[in-house]
């Protein structure tokens, strides 16, 4: 919150990320929901589950 | 931030370089006449597939690791049994070949033919029998380029489930076919110059196109939507999609013949990493003194490789640091999920 008060500027640019980011997950949860449907996830998951030490 | 293994077995440029599903093992293929097969864990060289006449323009790996198959200047592409370094079939084309890739499932293989000596470019799908070695020579599916020799076909790839072909041009248009029936689903042209590589991302719904236009653009594959943009100083080579972290990492660099004209260093021989959703470019690995000619990630989002001009593949695992980044808002944004996933 500090930061946004700081500058305006900042202020703009943090406000565009925070609405690219909701724009993008929001169209790959689709994406997801479709995929699924299709039944087509299951490589997906294989990636999502590996963990990186 | 990485410790980069370096590749050395090709004497000639490299020209792609392509992980198996695993990520355990990486194909690489150059100028030479040879294609290399190297363990991505410590970059030691397990063997190599000798039997082309020519530069091999690309190669790819089934969903198994059972079959490789590669593309060549010498009018054919060819089918390696991987454990065993055979060639088990071989294609003669009209044209050299200028990109091969497997089907999803493996069961069909795309051959780009180029657009030269009065050929027209072509997409030639063919089925793989994976029973035998021995594999049928009329193909399946051709989608033949309708616009001359300016708009050839140079990548192509395939989408979610194998129902879609999506195809590079030179001209820098990018077409939608189905994969069923070759038919035109949609074209759109938003990058200038030749198109140099297509990526997916690991659920191959959208996809990475580099361009000579010193740019990289990402398309969804339902809409051909123009997603992101991410602009370079110098021509594009190659472009991929890092799972795991939502990044890009491009590979270019000015041509060989222009560099000479000015020193060495002003080359930007760098992979270079963009913030995915955000565009901004976040960061460069130096290494290679020639244009990168392609770039590839492993599956798992552990490491990436690089084939250059230069005739090295450099290939560089992520430390933690990596893994780690982060922009504030997507921390706010994680945090935000967890207390959400948390009240629940």
């Amino acid at each position: 919150a500090d930061a946004m008060e700081a500058d305006a500027e900042l202020r703009e640019l943090i406000l565009k990320r925070k609405k690219l980011l909701t724009e993008w997950y929001t169209w790959r949860s689709s994406v997801i929901a479709k995929l699924k449907e299709l039944n087509l996830t299951e490589q997906q998951h294989e990636t999502r589950e590996e963990v990186i030490e | 931030m990485m410790r980069p293994l370096m590749l050395k077995g090709h004497d000639r440029a490299l020209t792609q370089v392509k992980f198996n599903r695993e990520g355990d093992l990486l194909f690489s293929v150059s100028k030479g006449k040879e294609a290399s097969i190297w363990y991505s864990s410590n970059g030691e060289r397990l063997g190599t597939f000798i039997g082309h006449n020519g530069t091999i323009w690309s190669i790819d790996i089934d969903p198994e690791t059972v079959f490789a198959v590669t593309g060549s200047a010498d009018f054919t592409a060819k089918l390696w049994r991987v454990e065993t370094g055979e060639c088990v079939h071989t294609w003669t084309l009209e044209s050299p070949v200028k990109r091969v890739e497997f089907s999803p499932d493996g069961n069909q293989v795309l051959i780009i033919t180029d657009q030269v000596m009065g050929q027209t470019g072509k997409i030639k799908i063919f089925d793989i029998d994976h029973t035998k070695n021995a594999q049928s020579n009329a193909p399946w599916l051709e989608i033949v380029n309708q616009d001359g020799p300016a708009s050839r076909y140079t990548v192509a790839g395939w989408s979610y489930g194998g129902f879609y072909i999506l195809a590079a041009h030179a001209d820098g248009k990018v077409s939608k076919y189905d994969a069923k029936t070759g038919e035109l689903l949609g074209s759109v042209k938003k990058q200038e110059l030749l198109l140099t590589d297509l990526q997916f991302s690991p659920d191959r719904t959208y996809f990475v196109v580099s361009s000579k236009d010193k740019s990289a653009c990402l398309y969804d594959v339902d809409n051909l939507d123009l997603l992101k943009r991410y602009t370079a100083d110098v021509p594009m080579n190659s472009a991929c999609l890092t799972p795991v972290k939502e990044f890009v990492i491009l590979g270019g660099g000015q041509d060989a013949r222009e560099v000479t004209t000015t020193s060495l260093s002003e080359g930007k021989f760098e992979a270079r990493f963009y913030h995915r959703i955000f565009e901004e470019e976040i960061g460069r690995v130096k290494g290679h003194f020639g244009p990168l000619n392609y770039v590839a990630v492993h599956p798992k989002g552990t490491c990436y490789a690089s084939g250059s001009e230069d005739g090295f593949v450099r290939l560089h695992h992520f430390h933690k640091s990596y893994f780690d980044f982060l922009y504030d808002v997507e921390k706010t944004a994680q945090a935000t999920q967890q207390f959400e996933i948390e009240a629940k």
